[in-house]
Formats: structure tokens, C-alpha cells, sequence
């Protein structure tokens, strides 16, 4: 089963991605913040990584350099964050970040993204 | 309701406390960038996470939040006081709506005005504030002049030739530095002020606004038939903002807003006078003629002089600026150059269509990719496309990806997630045969540590031939890759060994309904009950069946019995234990709030604010304070005038500490104010009839000052808007009992005043002294006992019809507990016709209780009355005891 780790502050948000994602059939985690999410990945990493923008302590941006060049996990990231300015698309891929969506991110839209970036076959 | 909208009420909950919190502290120090960048995220969290529901009333608010708090944190905007006013407001809106969503499950829609007020109020901030506000919208009260031929837009109402040259000029600027270009086309629906939009501000404020306009969709109705609640406006908005940008801004009406790409080339719409000048074919001639050599020197000073030649209101003089700023941007891009020259000749609008299909495949990439833009918005690799927008979106970020520049630690990371990615996206389309070449362009983007090869695999990957060469290659890397990473992942569990543990801990709190507690308590409160049966049991073993080890075994069981008993009871009331920080939190507002409305300076410190008590305690204990804190701010703390002249600091201080003493939590509420002047209220209360003539000559000057808390006294001579709401202090003292509390109030006249509050650190176990009287048993709460004797009848007196007796040199007055009760039997006296008398604290004086004997004291869970039963004050509850019967508790203050 592949394992999805949730990275949010937003208590509303990760519990909205995981019934998603559950539904689907995913093993999903969560963490809170950055410094979470990588003790969390030391453990074992994870399939992909869902990481918010903005979140005290490690931001998603900080978190996802320092994933990726501790070499910890070179799985695909999807970043999700309201709107913002319009760079924090440049700053998500500048960061190690595979994709970056808008937040809310409709169930559907999440679900055919995760596939992709999972390598399964579209429905 | 919904798990989801549950926590998403209770998140928001806790981050509107936070907001509240941050706020005072930002008062206190408004330069901190650290509270700033705090306050903006979890007002950020906030509307993220109300974007998950369909709630525009609440998002709405949120949203503009936000974005002012985005421009606080950024610096845009300086912190003021009006600022925290209004986004307290807003929040408290917020609030209202968590309320009624989880009373109702949505919002009333009559929340609307009060939205778009309050969003409206906290974006004021920033436009105010902010120095580059957006490009002012031109408001044309005109029908539009019919719209020049050629622009893409014609459905509009307002064509690009509308725009004014310098906004258009601008816009242009700005697209040649790479900012996308957008014509929006916004109609609101007629109902839209019913939905809760606001047209006006919605367009108003689109991202990257440039221009724009509003029209009347039809013509006006006579002023008797208007209907104002009727939208017939449509908007025009040229935007520099990206499309899915707008998307979202437009979100809630998707429908009503029709969003098209732009050409830049179709901004270059030169306008004027077309007959006030000559044609100068030399010029056209010559101009061409030295583009094409490339002469691009020659070609500005051509222009400029030709420029300076004509009129400026010529049409030809608007061509030539076009002209003159397209060499300044873009002084390679000939094509665009060449159709403008050449629309001189013909003083027609410049041919943009007929570049796109003629021109656009000749020589110029750069014409040719900008415009196939103006009809449709394709994603750049359009052989992508086939397998789905999600496909193309992802490959399109791997190639921006790709495309940054190498320079970063974790760049081989980058490069390997984006071929994970890239892997996962062939998966999916069914295209595995090209994952071996993509991972062999990996590897060789990794060697040589740049994207490079494997950017150009991307680019190139849609080519039908497929390169095996490198299959084999693949294999043996997939080989190195997974030696390298091996040990690295070791080293990492390794280095991280001890947080191991902690990582499988999770959460280290549960959120549980209080309902669930409350049962607990109930459960473990008749746990206490049944194993004080066992004692009762073991009596009779003994005595009735003559058993005598049986009754020490069951003793001993009961011992044990009993310790876990006391253990699990005292360990759910620290579960129900919590800081009085809970009722604390919400003075630092209420005296911002309160000290700004009467024009008052006043510092509040809070102390102690972990000290915990039990939830039901801590919870009775809010009204009291704000009651006091309240009277205080009005009555207490002077104006700063008075302050000053009376040779106080301006600001007077409050100070609202709590302790522990022993088994209750002492809540002190001090202020420097005015104090109570005791001659005031002896003449008050001897008014109002609360004391009589007698009491007034003997009062002590302490009593006095209590004497606030008696039932219809209230000071204010006039009844001003915070504290004098007829309710005065009784009905302090009256809530703070109810939790078996008491309340002690000193003043010093002009030096200020000290209540304190004694309420014990839980309810749920009662101390009572069985006593008995005509043959039943009654509990009285030991708090209000003083002390028992036996008093000889002897010493009985009786003053006045009243019976006293005289303890310790002191007249205590005696009620008989059977007379209280209405039984009409005398008390029993003991063998030395000596009566039991109970010495009972009744606000502050002792009285006797004459009761038949004294019984043992027992722990009881107090169970108030319920139903017809409640309305008996003379007891306080009823409680069960060990041998199954039941134990009524007098509330003493009710019989006397």
C-alpha cells in the first residue's frame, strides 16, 4: 500500500486529505509541521508528500529542501497552499516541490494528481 | 454535522483565541515581526480552511483578513489600534458565524451586509495604507464607441481601443517583462447583491488590475421603475495577473466572469486625428528599409524626429510612440516593428491577425509563440495534452522545475524527484517504454550535476525514435543508486536513533466531549458509594452472623478497595482540572475594550494563570470576574485627569492573580482606584433600607465596605452603560457561593480595592456533617461549620424571644433545627441535659444549630435537586450513603 504523508497545520485540512485519500485506499500519515514531518520520514519515507506553504516552526519550503537534500526521500511532493502570490509557484519547485496545487483542492483533482504522481494507471 | 465541519469549528475556535491573544500582545509591542508573521498564519489557517466549505459569508471576511495582515507582515501597512479594533470585529463576526454553524449548520444568509461590511472595513486598511494602489477604474457613463476591427474581444462592450494609451503602454511594459495579460469580462448576476456579492469591490480589487470599466448591460430605467437590488452592471477589467489567479479570486462566480488571454500586439493600437497630417511614404520607406539593415539607431532617431514633427493628437504620433517603446523593449522583435510601420502607410490599425498567420512562421519565434495565445491559452507542450490537462500540468512543473538554475545543495534530490514524477506520470499514460531513457538522462543529469540532460529529455521525449543505447546503461546505475543510498539511510536511522521512539508516540492529547467525563464522574461518584457498603457489610458479618474473620477480610478487601478508588477518582478530577487561564484569557479584551470606551488608562496584569481548578469551577467563576473587573474599570479607576491631580500614575493598574491554597484556588482582583468610601455606603444602605438605625450606629467600617455585597444595594448614581445594569454585587456573591465559594472585599478610600474569591478546587466531592434531628439524619457541608458543642440547657437564654446562648464571651443566637424544618418537637438533650449545638458561619457571624446529636462526617457526590424537587431551596442536594439510603444536604443560608 503506498504511504502518503499529510503535512499541515490546519487540523481541517489534514483531516479533509486523509478521507480523501483514505477512501482511495492510501496509508496516510500526518504531521503538523516540518520538524514533525521529518522525524516522521526518518522512520521511513514516504510514497509522496503533501505539504502546506505556511506552518510554524519549518515551513513547507524549508521542509522539502532539507528533505531532499539530506537525501532522506526523493518521492514526489505535491505542494498545496491558498493562492498567494503568484511566485510561490516558483519558490515550491525552486524548494523540491513536484507540483504545486491551490488550496481548496477539489477530491477529484487530488485523487487523479496522487495517481499520477504515483506512477498508477488513470482511471 | 459532519466529523470535518466539527473540527473545523474547533480548530477555528482555537485560532480565533490565538488571533484574540497575539492581537493584545501586538498592542504591547507593535513592532514585533514575529507576532505579525504568527497572527498572519493562523489567520491564513483560518480561511484556508474555511474554503473547504461553501460558507462565502465566512471566507469572505477571512479572506480580506488576510490580505491585510499579508501587508502588515510585509510592512505595507503599519499596525494601529483601528487596525486590531476592526479585525477584532471581524473575528468576533467570525466567531458569531462558528456559533450559529454549529447551532443551525449553516449560515443565515442575513449575515451578508454585515460580510461584505466588515471585509470592506479591514481592505480600507490596506488601500489606504498601501503606496501603489492599483490603476484608478475609469467609470465611463458613455455607451463605448463601436469597437475597432481586429481586437479578439469584440462580444465586449468595451473594446482595447477604449483603454487609454498610457494604461495600455504600461500594460505592455509589464507583458514584455513576462507578466501575463488578461481581458476579463465580469457580469454579475442580477441577483448577485442577494447571493452576497459585491460587484463593484469583487472587480475592484481583481489581482493585477490595469483598467478598468463598468457599463450598464442595458439602458437605464426611469428613476420611478429602477430597481436597486437589481445588478444590471457589467465589468471590464485588463489584468496582469495569471489565469489561474483570477480563476481563483473569481471563484464563487465562475459563471458570470469570462477570462481570455491577451496578445500584447493587440495593445498597440495607435489612435488620433488620421486626416490632420501628410503621409510620408519616404519615411515608411526609409523606416523599413533600416529595420531590416538592423540599423536600430537609425531607426529611433528616425522616429523621434518624425515625432517631433507632428502633432502628438495625429494618429501617426500615436503609431510612433508604439514604435519607439517596442524598440526600447523589445528591439530584436522585427515583426512587430515591421507591421507597425507598415500600418502607416495605410493610417489602418496594425494587421495583429494577419501577422499570426503570415508572419508568425517566417522568422520571428518570439511573435509566433506570443500569439497563438490570443485564441487559445495551450499549455506549451502540446503533445502532452492528449493524455489529460493533469499530465500536461505536471510535465509543464517538471520542466519549470528542471529549468531553474542548478545551484542549489539539493539539486540532485530535485532531479531525482522530478524523475520519480516524471516515471509516474508515464506510468499513467501508459508510456512505460520511455521510463529506461528517462532514467538513463537522470543518471547523466546527476553525473554531471546540472537538469541539463535530463530537461532535454523531456523536451525531446515526444520524438517518435527511441534510443536503446542506453538501456543497458540504466540498469547498472539503477544499481549504483541504490549502493548510494543505502548506507545514507542507515547513517540517518542511525543519527536519529532516540527520536525512533517518539516518532511511533503519537499524539500526546485527546480531544474528549466533556459529556464523556461528566459520566465518568458520575460512574466513579457511585463507585465511592458502593464501596462504602463494604464497611457497612463488614459490621453486619460481625454483629448479625457472629463472623468475625469474614469481617476482618472484608475490612482488608475494602482497604484495597478503597485506595483505588480514591486514585481513580482523584485522577479523573485532574482530568476535569483546568487553568483559570480559561476565564482569564478574555480580560485583556474586555478591559482594552471597556478602558477605551469611558476614555480610561488602565494596565492589567494577570498572575498565576496555570493555577488549575475544576472545569465546572472555573467555569462559574467567569461571570463573577468580568462582573467585578467591570465595576473596577467604572467605579474603580479614576480618569487619567483625576489621576494625575490626586498624584497617581495616569494609568491605573488592575491586577487579577490566582493561587493555591491547600485544597482551593484564591482568585485576588486588585485595583489602585478610588476605593469605597464605607460613610457612602452606611448612608446608602440605611437608605435603601438594607440596615436599620441600629445596625448603622454599630457597623464597622469593614462591614460596611461588604455591605456591596447585599441584595438591592447598588452604588451608581446613575446607571451607566457597563456595570450598573441593576444587577450589582449580590449577584456576585450569589454565583461565587454557588460553587461553595466566598468572597472577601477590603477598601481603602482613594487607594483602591481588593476582592478575593476563595472557591474550592472541585465540586464534585462533597464534605458533610451527618447530623440528626426527630429521628432523621441531615448532612450540612462542613465548609459552613464552625465548630460543635454541647451546651448545657442551663445556659440557654433567651433575649428578646430569641434563645442565645453566650460562647466564648460572645452572644451567639441559637435556632433549633426541628423549628427551621417546621417539626414541631422540642430537642433531644443527652444524659447531662446537655444540647448538641452546631456553630455554623453565616455570612461572616456564628449561629447555633440545636439538633438532636452529631453523626460522622462522610464524602459525598453532591446531587443537586432535579425537577419539582428543585424548587425545595432549603436543600442543596441529596447525596447516597453506604447502606443505600439516601442523605438530604441543608443549604443553611436558605433555612435560617
Amino acid at each position: 500500500m503506498k504511504r502518503i504523508l499529510i503535512i499541515d497545520d490546519a487540523a481541517t485540512v489534514r483531516m479533509y486529505h486523509r478521507s480523501i485519500l483514505e477512501g482511495a485506499g492510501y496509508q496516510v500519515d500526518e504531521a503538523v509541521n516540518g520538524i514533525e514531518a521529518m522525524e516522521k520520514s526518518l522512520q521511513e519515507p514516504f510514497d509522496l508528500y503533501i505539504v502546506d506553504i505556511n506552518m510554524p516552526k519549518q515551513d513547507g519550503y524549508g521542509f522539502l529542501s532539507e528533505l531532499r537534500s539530506r537525501d532522506i526521500s526523493q518521492a514526489p511532493a505535491l505542494m498545496v497552499s491558498t493562492e498567494g502570490a503568484s511566485n510561490d509557484r516558483t519558490r515550491a519547485y525552486a524548494a523540491g516541490a513536484n507540483l504545486y496545487l491551490v488550496k481548496p483542492v477539489k477530491p477529484d483533482q487530488l485523487l487523479i494528481h496522487c495517481r499520477l504522481l504515483l506512477g498508477e494507471v488513470h482511471p | 454535522m459532519t466529523p470535518l465541519l466539527e473540527q473545523f469549528l474547533s480548530e477555528s475556535r482555537e485560532s480565533l483565541q490565538g488571533i484574540g491573544e497575539k492581537l493584545m500582545q501586538l498592542e504591547k509591542e507593535p513592532n514585533s515581526s514575529d507576532l505579525m508573521i504568527e497572527l498572519f498564519r493562523l489567520v491564513h489557517t483560518l480561511k484556508g480552511n474555511s474554503g473547504l466549505f461553501d460558507m462565502p459569508e465566512l471566507t469572505r471576511v477571512l479572506h480580506a483578513g488576510e490580505d491585510l495582515m499579508d501587508a502588515v507582515r510585509n510592512g505595507a501597512v503599519a499596525y494601529s489600534p483601528l487596525l486590531a479594533d476592526r479585525l477584532l470585529d471581524a473575528m468576533d463576526f467570525v466567531g458569531m458565524l462558528c456559533d450559529e454553524i454549529e447551532a443551525d449548520g449553516s449560515i443565515h444568509s442575513r449575515h451578508i451586509n454585515n460580510s461584505v461590511h466588515l471585509a470592506d472595513a479591514l481592505r480600507q486598511l490596506i488601500d489606504v495604507n498601501s503606496a501603489h494602489s492599483p490603476a484608478p477604474a475609469c467609470i465611463a457613463a458613455e455607451q463605448p464607441p463601436a469597437s475597432a476591427e481586429g481586437a479578439p474581444p469584440t462580444q465586449q462592450q468595451f473594446s482595447l481601443d477604449d483603454l487609454p494609451e498610457d494604461i495600455r503602454m504600461g500594460a505592455y511594459r509589464s507583458a514584455v517583462k513576462g507578466a501575463p495579460l488578461h481581458w476579463l469580462a465580469y457580469s454579475p448576476d442580477e441577483e448577485c447583491f442577494f447571493q452576497g456579492d459585491d460587484p463593484f469591490h469583487q472587480a475592484r480589487q481583481t489581482p493585477g488590475i490595469q483598467w478598468g470599466s463598468i457599463t450598464a448591460r442595458r439602458a437605464w430605467p426611469k428613476l420611478s421603475e429602477l430597481d436597486p437590488y437589481c445588478c444590471i452592471l457589467d465589468f471590464t477589467v485588463l489584468s496582469s495577473a495569471p489565469h489561474d489567479e483570477l480563476e481563483e479570486y473569481y471563484r464563487y462566480v465562475p459563471n458570470q466572469v469570462r477570462i481570455d488571454p491577451l496578445c500584447r500586439q493587440l495593445l498597440i493600437l495607435p489612435q488620433g486625428d488620421p486626416n490632420g497630417g501628410p503621409v510620408y511614404e519616404d519615411f515608411v520607406a526609409d523606416a523599413l528599409s533600416l529595420l531590416l539593415s538592423g540599423d536600430i539607431a537609425g531607426l529611433t532617431r528616425a522616429a523621434r524626429s518624425m515625432l517631433e514633427l507632428s502633432n502628438p493628437d495625429l494618429w501617426i504620433s500615436s503609431a510612433l510612440r508604439w514604435l519607439l517603446l517596442v524598440i526600447e523593449l523589445e528591439p530584436d522583435n522585427i515583426g512587430i516593428q515591421e507591421v507597425i510601420l507598415l500600418s502607416l502607410r495605410t493610417l489602418t490599425q496594425p494587421a495583429w491577425h494577419e501577422f499570426t498567420t503570415h508572419g508568425g512562421d517566417t522568422v520571428h519565434p518570439v511573435a509566433a509563440a506570443a500569439v497563438p495565445c490570443a485564441t487559445e491559452p495551450v499549455m506549451p507542450e502540446p503533445a502532452a495534452a492528449p493524455h489529460g490537462p493533469e499530465v500536461a500540468a505536471l510535465i509543464a512543473a517538471q520542466r519549470a522545475i528542471l529549468s531553474l538554475p542548478d545551484g542549489v545543495a539539493w539539486l540532485s534530490g530535485r532531479i531525482r524527484a522530478a524523475a520519480a514524477t516524471l516515471s509516474g506520470c508515464l506510468h499513467a499514460v501508459g508510456s512505460a517504454a520511455g521510463i529506461a531513457e528517462m532514467e538513463a538522462s537522470r543518471d547523466a543529469a546527476l553525473e554531471k550535476g546540472s537538469s541539463a540532460p535530463l530537461l532535454s529529455w523531456l523536451n525531446g521525449f515526444f520524438e517518435p525514435e527511441l534510443s536503446s543505447e542506453q538501456t543497458e546503461h540504466t540498469d547498472q546505475s539503477d544499481e549504483t543508486a541504490a549502493t548510494i543510498s543505502a548506507p545514507q539511510q542507515t547513517d540517518a536511522a542511525v543519527k536519529f536513533g532516540r527520536r525512533t521512539e517518539d516518532a511511533y508516540s503519537g499524539p500526546k492529547s485527546i480531544k474528549v466531549d466533556q459529556a464523556k467525563i461528566d459520566h465518568l464522574m458520575n460512574l466513579i461518584g457511585e463507585m465511592v458509594v458502593a464501596k462504602n457498603a463494604l464497611p457497612y457489610l463488614a459490621g453486619r458479618a460481625e454483629t448479625v452472623f457472629g463472623v468475625r474473620d469474614l469481617s476482618r477480610e472484608i475490612k482488608a478487601q475494602y482497604a484495597v478497595i478503597n485506595r483505588i478508588a480514591e486514585e481513580m477518582q482523584d485522577s479523573i478530577m485532574q482530568v476535569r482540572m483546568m487553568p483559570v487561564s480559561f476565564v482569564f484569557q478574555r480580560f485583556p479584551r474586555l478591559v482594552r475594550d471597556t478602558s477605551n470606551k469611558l476614555e480610561k488608562e488602565v494596565n492589567l496584569i494577570l498572575e498565576g494563570e496555570d493555577t488549575e481548578a475544576d472545569k465546572n469551577v472555573i467555569e462559574s467563576l467567569g461571570d463573577p470576574l468580568m462582573h467585578i473587573v467591570r465595576n473596577s474599570l467604572d467605579h474603580g479607576i479614576e480618569t487619567p485627569a483625576v489621576r494625575r491631580a490626586l498624584g497617581k500614575p495616569a494609568a491605573g493598574t488592575i491586577v487579577i492573580r490566582a493561587t493555591q491554597e491547600s485544597d482551593r484556588v484564591i482568585i485576588e482582583i486588585r485595583d489602585d482606584g478610588k476605593g469605597i468610601d464605607p460613610d457612602v455606603i452606611k448612608r446608602k444602605a440605611f437608605e435603601k433600607g438594607v440596615i436599620d438605625q441600629e445596625r448603622l450606629e454599630r457597623i464597622t467600617d469593614q462591614e460596611a465596605v461588604n455591605l456591596v455585597f447585599a441584595a438591592g444595594f447598588s452604588t451608581a448614581e446613575v446607571v451607566s452603560d457597563l456595570s450598573g445594569r441593576g444587577v450589582g454585587m449580590d449577584v456576585v456573591r450569589t454565583a461565587v457561593e454557588k460553587v461553595n465559594g466566598t468572597i472577601n472585599l477590603e477598601s481603602e478610600k482613594g487607594q483602591g480595592t481588593r476582592i478575593s474569591l476563595s472557591v474550592p478546587l472541585s465540586m464534585a466531592i462533597t464534605n458533610v456533617m451527618i447530623v440528626e434531628s426527630n429521628q432523621q439524619i441531615f448532612g450540612i457541608p462542613m465548609e459552613t461549620v464552625l465548630e460543635t458543642v454541647r451546651i448545657p440547657r442551663a445556659d440557654i437564654h433567651t433575649i428578646k424571644k430569641n434563645q442565645t446562648t453566650v460562647l466564648r464571651g460572645r452572644i451567639v443566637p441559637l435556632k433549633t433545627l426541628n423549628s427551621l424544618l417546621g417539626l414541631d418537637v422540642p430537642p433531644k438533650a443527652n444524659e447531662e441535659d446537655e444540647l448538641a449545638v452546631l456553630i455554623v458561619n453565616l455570612q461572616g457571624e456564628p449561629v447555633g444549630i440545636v439538633v438532636d446529636d452529631f453523626r460522622e462526617t462522610v464524602d459525598i457526590i453532591l446531587k443537586p435537586m432535579t425537577g419539582v424537587l428543585a424548587g425545595l431551596s432549603a436543600y442543596s442536594g441529596s447525596a447516597l450513603l453506604g447502606d443505600g439510603s439516601v442523605l438530604m444536604v441543608l443549604d443553611i443560608k436558605e433555612i435560617i
